[in-house]
């Protein structure tokens, strides 16, 4: 046991049976309408990868199809990773679902290759995820027999080989190309492979062919790019005394904000968000996440965004431990400009809203959106702050009242109509009928420009006001 | 309060034009048919209204079609809209010329760029010398500056300046910006509606249409939708608030000028078909005569024959269509003297005229042909005839036209493509931006042949909510654009053909196909016009009687043609063989629904061919005709007629209609039809699908038969099988032609199958049957089938003399990934004892891809033993070097054979069929089909008998006729297997019902005569036991 090969199969569809147990699922390619992966639930009803969404469908009406989230399963893999780092060194990502692990290292450290593989498998316990693993005397080996099914963990050299041979070439690294070839010559497996003479081979196929059984024999060595644990900023502080309004937190928590500001300037980044823990003794731990828009690094503007969370915070008990981790990282290109403006700078828009957001939760602040529908309730939309979409620069503009109502409220004032009419209508599909209005700029007796519309019944109602 | 707005008081005697105006023909931009705007227009008084779709008249027959029919007071005119950067302008045609000048302009533009596009150029507007001009301002003043000193230049006293009022943002200051642009330019205003919609609550279903066209979804588009309902046609009234008054006077003043008329349209034939010293009349008699000399001898046909045939001249004399039997027998004239096989068929193909101008080889004295029948007097309907070729040599007739008229006088009509429903949800559902899985989901589980449920209730079947939200939106939209036109498209063989330039008659566009062109207008509109068009159609089965003629010719020494296998009368043996069904390869009687019916009708004359064709088709079975008709032909029912008047139609049934000419003289003779109503009812069956319009005949049919003292029973079975027909009408005309070619091909079956087999292997695709299939036919009846070989093989399969027997060889065309090209080099190198070693096939240059193409079909097998050693050599990178050119020999084989398992999967994915392994009978072998009865067993098994097969799905068949069953043919190692499918028993097992290659069925045994079914029960896919097996079943066809 020198390598060993962790395949995770199905991590997505592991991790959503979490959520939706006993659950038929697949997941589908949303451009080619094709089946990716299927669950246990699903396979039973007789749906498989490949088929189309519309055979599955009919095969198994709850199936419950899902799209493809790379970046979800990439962060599971991490996850993975992390978790075994803690008892595992030479560890490597295959991704999209597969963990690599050099053995042989750590073999020193545990008395037989059963007690380290049971501290794995603990590590690997209580997670939703299926696995196969497979030891090899090189990385391809145990890679090849972990993604044949082939559970191979305490295997003599010899054993190996008689496994490996029978491994199907479909399941190896090959080319795809190549596996189409040697198949159509009959040779489907690994051993038959291996027994043709190298210079015939050579004769024959590419040199990927004969680098990957190189590589797989164990002739040429090829090392993995091992896993390095992520930069994280994650402090702990238990306090000497216990703290019972939420304001004195501040106290405590300047030194970890300066070891923050220290440790970001060093990597040059900004935070995003502070996720501080509040440990009590009998009440659950109490999280609270302080978001920066643009990313912080000082530790001051920090302590300004926490004091205005802890102002409004009300402790169910005393804290006595507390926890402060950074996340969501951002490179800090604010290319450190103006050196010579040393204080009282103005605040930017985003700290503005940042400080905002901390003082008012996420919620309350919102800004709004034009949609540019010639229907004026339609027209703008409120959005939060948070989920801010980019502005379309290339938006036609119309002469529209700055002002409006949500709801237009009945003309009670008498107006001179100035110009239109601009008539707008709308369907409505419960009746099938046409909303009707046809617009004017009116203005008032005082001189008021106001926008004014009438309806096919004769009715004049108030839309808003210019300024 | 008061509006600004100058508008002339309301009016009750106000008139007006309408005179820019896009239909549903301005693809995805006009929400209303050409139709539906005729006819509003005119009930809200309208004077007159120009159609004037973008770059197209493609609307305008159907607008002037509706105006007659429904005798609307609206004066139709013709235009065009047309855009250039900065320039929006509407042309008119005030007359003849200025609509040829029209069509030139649209030819022109359309001709610049691709299909379904169109390029305008300034040169097209200069070089105007007639249409009349509406020029609409674009409000931007240096372009209008522009464009107005050009097009006042150009069009001197035919230019307006068109006025728009929809109530747009900050229109007043447009209506003011074009005062001022008239003004500059002295230019008269005129009212325009900028119409797309007949009424306003279309306004959805255009902003959908925007949203398709645009590509993005409804709710994204904002003000890129049309703000308001405007843009429809709109009450007098409200015209005159919105209008100056004299800007109305102006539109009927200029509608005043235009005066052409569609009807003005005169079709004029080339004139070069007749020679110059006589009259068309007289030159086609001259042909006439000679023909019959040479089809009844020397001494002329009978006197009987003699007078039909001076009646039929007479009629056509009088009809005024010699020129179109003309250029019909110019057509087969060079088909003939080039040796392409063709046959004529339709209303006017089967008179004796057609027979002696040899268009079609329907004696006359088989059938008993009344020319009335086909062409009518009364029923005012043009004649038509189809020609079918060879379908490999087509090209070269249409060539032949192309180079004999050029491409300005000939052309193909177009074919409207509508919205379907399938389409339909697919593009509105996007454009509602439902999501496009979801959409596919519902597209994929529709079922159209679904005769209960409506696709509304099938869609919420599949979970889709349609009584509100998107789901309503949804169901409303595509049940609107249902049969809108989408894009035209090339009729399969229908060319026009004229005197002048085509151009100046209608627009020509660009097709699809390269080098093709196709005109502006349809069928039905040339039908509406009375410009005629002759059909060169292609047909598979021409091409493998041809080659089967060759084969006799060449290895029998007998001359064979049509004309003289019909000539020898029917024969016994031939129609014995037809009451059996053994038809596979036969002519239009080879589906497995003929097939069942073979046995029960049992043809055994010309005429019994003739009503079997026509007889299994959706119209005779909808109307539940089929069982009346097999009674009273065996003699179980008496054959009686309700009246005098049916018997004269329906005598030569037996008193049942078959035959779409029938039903139609019945609704004259037994509803009381007239001739117009008649041929209304016939062209609504063709449309029936597009415009369900068949609905008005209904009661009108069965009221008018009830009161003349016909059964209600028997008026709803002849309005259902009107409907039939509507689906897939099939006339006698077409049957009678087609009975011939059936009956040659079976002849040709019965006397010299071989040749028979290999020329139908050497026309495929043609045909219902898969080479597999004609293969394992060939094979049933005693025929031996060599595989293919680098060696022995020809391109083409061949006819060979094999121990002392005729015998099939395959041919290296055969093998699926070998192009034509590579495979005349290989022939053409090939050493004349026959390649020995594989490096010798590399050194020729071939390339990697058709190398494993000729492994894969293991032709090599003479040179290495087997596929996998073949591949072994070829791979060799070596060999390709020049010092192993001299190669004698290849090494011993290094690899396994393949087992029997992988050969034959191999055959299936590189031939499409094994000679020398049946995937069932190696799956017998092995034990996995145990108690499974062979196709050839089943004629023994006991009626009503519990029987299990097995067999290869080759085809899953949900016919219209039949609700929720589904017909499957299995094929064993010994034949095929009829299996019937209730729709209870396939809902219940999807799974193998849906997605088996391989299944078997365990269900009870049904025998009806001598048709053997297998009634399902239940299911087994047995495809994971050979899971690679390509698939091969047609299913749903």
């Amino acid at each position: 046991m020198r390598w060993l090969y962790l395949y995770f199969p199905s991590l997505q569809l592991d991790q959503l049976a979490v959520q939706y147990p006993a659950q038929p699922m697949a997941l589908a390619c949303p451009k080619r309408h094709q089946l990716l992966g299927v669950n246990a639930l699903a396979a039973a009803a007789g749906v498989k990868v490949g088929q189309s969404v519309a055979t599955a469908v009919l095969l198994c009406r709850e199936l419950q199809l899902f799209s493809p989230e790379p970046a979800r399963v990439k962060q599971q893999l991490q996850q993975l990773a992390e978790r075994l780092y803690q008892v595992t060194a030479d560890l490597a990502l295959q991704p999209p679902d597969a963990l690599l692990i050099r053995v042989s290292s750590m073999l020193k450290l545990y008395p037989d290759p059963a007690r380290y593989w049971q501290h794995l498998q603990l590590q690997l316990a209580d997670c939703p995820y299926q696995y196969l693993a497979a030891a090899g005397q090189t990385p391809l080996a145990a890679k090849l027999l972990a993604r044949s099914g082939q559970a191979a963990l305490y295997l003599t050299p010899a054993a190996e080989q008689a496994k490996l041979a029978l491994c199907p070439l479909t399941a190896s690294d090959l080319p795809a190309a190549s596996i189409e070839q040697l198949a159509r010559l009959g040779i489907r497996q690994l051993g038959p492979l291996l027994a043709l003479p190298a210079a015939e081979l050579a004769r024959r196929f590419s040199q990927d062919v004969l680098q990957y059984l190189a590589a797989l024999t164990g002739r040429v060595l090829q090392l993995p790019q091992f896993y390095r644990p992520r930069l994280q900023f994650n402090r702990e502080l238990q306090l000497h005394y216990e703290i019972t309004e939420s304001p004195q937190l501040l106290k405590p928590l300047q030194p970890l904000l300066q070891q923050l500001q220290q440790f970001l300037r060093r990597a040059n980044l900004l935070c995003q968000c502070l996720q501080l823990t509040l440990q009590f003794r009998q009440h659950s731990p109490l999280p609270l996440q302080i978001r920066a828009r643009a990313g912080e690094a000082c530790a001051a503007n920090w302590q300004q965004l926490l004091s205005l969370h802890l102002a409004q915070l009300q402790l169910p008990e005393p804290v006595y431990a507390l926890q402060l981790a950074a996340t969501d990282y951002v490179p800090d290109q604010r290319a450190s400009c103006n050196l010579l403006a040393q204080r009282s700078q103005p605040l930017s828009k985003a700290q503005l809203l940042s400080m905002l957001v901390a003082r008012l939760g996420e919620k309350a602040v919102v800004t709004p959106v034009l949609s540019l529908s010639h229907w004026p309730e339609a027209e703008s939309s409120v959005s939060a702050v948070a989920a801010l979409p980019a502005l379309n620069a290339a938006l036609c503009y119309q002469l529209r009242p700055i002002l409006q109502l949500p709801k237009a409220l009945p003309l009670t004032e008498a107006v001179t109509l100035l110009s239109g009419a601009e008539r707008l209508e709308q369907l409505c599909w419960q009746s099938g009928t046409l909303l009707q209005r046809d617009y004017y700029l009116a203005r008032t007796e005082q001189g008021q420009l106001w926008w004014v519309y009438r309806t096919p019944q004769q009715q004049w109602y108030l839309q808003g006001w210019f300024s | 309060m008061s509006e600004t707005s100058a508008a002339a008081p309301p009016s009750e005697a106000v008139a007006y034009a309408e005179l820019f105006c896009r239909s549903n023909f301005s693809f995805l931009q006009g929400a209303s048919s050409p139709e539906e705007l005729v006819s509003t227009a005119a009930a809200l008084g309208y004077q007159a209204l120009a159609l004037t779709d973008e770059c197209s008249v493609a609307g305008v027959v159907r607008a002037h079609r509706q105006i007659k029919r429904q005798q609307l007071p609206l004066k139709l005119i013709i235009g065009s809209y047309f855009q250039l950067p900065g320039l929006s302008l509407v042309l008119l045609c005030p007359d003849r010329q200025a609509y040829a000048e029209l069509c030139r302009i649209i030819t022109n533009a359309r001709r610049r760029a691709e299909k379904g596009h169109y390029q305008l150029e300034e040169w097209d507007l200069r070089s105007s010398k007639h249409c009349l001009a509406l020029w609409l301002p674009q409000g931007e003043a240096e372009v209008d500056q522009y464009w107005g000193q050009l097009l006042s230049r150009h069009f001197s006293g035919r230019l307006h300046l068109a006025l728009v009022r929809q109530l747009r943002y900050r229109e007043a200051r447009y209506l003011a910006y074009c005062q001022t642009l008239a003004h500059d330019f002295a230019l008269p205003q005129l009212a325009v509606g900028a119409v797309l919609m007949h009424q306003r609550e279309r306004l959805a279903l255009q902003q959908t249409l925007t949203a398709i066209r645009l590509k993005t979804p409804v709710q994204q588009l904002g003000r890129q939708l049309l703000s308001n309902a405007e843009a429809c046609l709109r009450p007098l009234s409200k015209l005159a608030k919105l209008y100056p008054a004299a800007a109305l006077a102006q539109s009927v003043t200029l509608a005043a000028a235009c005066q052409f008329s569609l009807d003005e349209l005169r079709y004029e034939y080339p004139s070069e078909l007749v020679p110059s010293d006589l009259s068309a009349s007289q030159y086609l008699q001259q042909l006439v005569q000679a023909g019959a000399r040479q089809r009844f001898g020397t001494a002329g046909p009978a006197a009987s024959i003699q007078a039909l045939i001076n009646k039929e001249l007479a009629l056509i004399a009088e009809l005024r269509y010699e020129y179109f039997f003309l250029t019909i027998y110019d057509l087969v004239q060079f088909a003939k003297a080039r040796g392409i096989l063709y046959q004529g068929r339709g209303s006017a193909a089967n008179s004796v005229v057609c027979y002696c101008l040899e268009i079609t080889a329907v004696d006359p004295r088989q059938i008993n042909v009344l020319f009335e029948r086909f062409l009518s007097r009364e029923r005012q309907e043009p004649p038509d005839i189809d020609v079918d070729f060879e379908h490999e040599r087509r090209e070269e007739v249409m060539q032949y036209l192309y180079q004999k008229y050029g491409r300005e006088r000939a052309a193909l009509a177009a074919t409207v493509i509508s919205y379907r429903l399938k389409s339909a949800i697919r593009d509105v559902g996007k454009a509602l931006g439902i999501n496009e899985m979801q959409l596919e989901h519902f597209i994929k589980n529709l079922n159209r042949r679904h005769g209960v449920v409506s696709w509304q209730q099938q869609l919420s079947q599949l979970g889709l909510n349609t009584e509100q939200g998107l789901g309503q939106q949804l169901v409303q939209l595509v049940g609107q654009i249902r049969g809108f036109p989408r894009h035209l498209s090339q009729h399969v063989g229908g060319f026009v053909i004229s005197a002048g330039p085509l151009y100046e008659l209608v627009p020509v566009e660009n097709a699809a196909m390269a080098e093709r062109t196709v005109i502006q207008w349809d069928k039905d509109d040339l039908e509406t016009l009375g410009l005629l068009k002759v059909d060169v159609l292609a047909l598979g089965m021409l091409t493998a009687i041809r080659r089967c003629f060759q084969l006799v010719q060449q290895y029998y020494g007998l001359t064979l043609s049509i004309a003289a296998i019909n000539g020898y009368g029917d024969d016994p043996q031939v129609y014995r063989q037809i009451q059996q069904a053994d038809t596979v390869g036969v002519f239009q009687i080879e589906s497995r629904a003929q097939m069942s019916m073979l046995p029960r009708l049992r043809p055994a004359c010309y005429y019994d061919l003739v009503i079997q064709i026509a007889i299994v088709r959706p119209g005779p079975i909808q109307g539940d005709m089929v069982h009346p008709y097999l009674l009273r032909r065996h003699g179980k029912e008496a054959v009686t007629y309700p009246s005098d008047a049916v018997a004269g139609v329906l005598s030569r049934t037996l008193g049942v209609p078959i035959f779409q000419e029938q039903v139609i003289q019945l609704a004259m003779v037994a509803a009381g039809f007239s001739g117009g109503e008649a041929d209304q009812l016939r062209r609504a069956m063709a449309s029936w699908k597009k415009t369900g319009e068949l609905l008005q005949f209904k009661e009108k049919l069965i009221n008018g038969m009830l009161s003349r003292g016909y059964q209600q029973d028997f008026a709803e079975r002849l309005y259902q099988q009107i409907c039939g027909f509507g689906e897939y009408g099939f006339p006698e005309s077409h049957s009678a032609s087609f009975a011939v070619l059936a009956y040659v091909s079976a002849w040709l079956k019965h006397y010299f199958p071989a040749a028979f087999y290999t020329a139908l292997l050497n026309s495929y695709p043609m045909g219902f049957y898969s080479p597999s299939q004609l293969i394992q036919d060939a094979r049933r009846h005693q025929l031996r089938v060599l595989p293919v070989c680098i060696n022995a093989s020809a391109a083409a399969h061949q006819l060979v003399l094999h121990q002392g027997d005729w015998a099939i060889r395959l041919g290296l065309q055969q093998v699926k990934g070998l192009s034509p090209q590579t495979l005349q080099q290989l022939l053409q190198q090939r050493p004349a004892a026959g390649f020995c070693h594989p490096a010798q096939l590399k050194q020729l240059g071939l390339n990697a891809r058709e190398l494993a193409a000729l492994a894969s079909s293991n032709a090599l097998q003479s040179l290495t033993g087997d596929r996998y050693n073949s591949r072994w050599h070829l791979l060799d990178q070596q060999t390709q070097l020049p010092l192993f050119a001299a190669v004698a020999e290849p090494a011993a084989p290094l690899l396994q054979p393949p087992g029997e398992r992988e050969a034959m999967l191999e055959d299936y994915q590189a031939l499409g069929f094994s000679l020398d392994y049946h995937p069932l009978h190696y799956l017998r072998q092995r034990g996995k089909l145990a108690g499974c009865t062979l196709a050839s067993d089943l004629a023994t098994v006991r009626q009503q008998a519990v029987v299990k097969v097995a067999g290869l799905v080759t085809c899953r068949q949900c016919p219209g006729t039949a609700a929720g069953v589904t017909f499957l043919t299995l094929e064993d190692e010994s034949g095929n297997i009829n299996v019937v499918v209730w729709q209870g028993t396939a809902l219940a097992q999807q799974q193998p019902y849906l997605t088996a290659k391989i299944l078997q069925v365990n269900g009870i045994l049904e025998r009806e005569g001598e048709v053997v079914h297998v009634i399902a029960g239940r299911l087994t896919d047995l495809t994971p036991l050979l899971e690679a097996l390509p698939a091969g079943s047609r299913d749903f066809h």
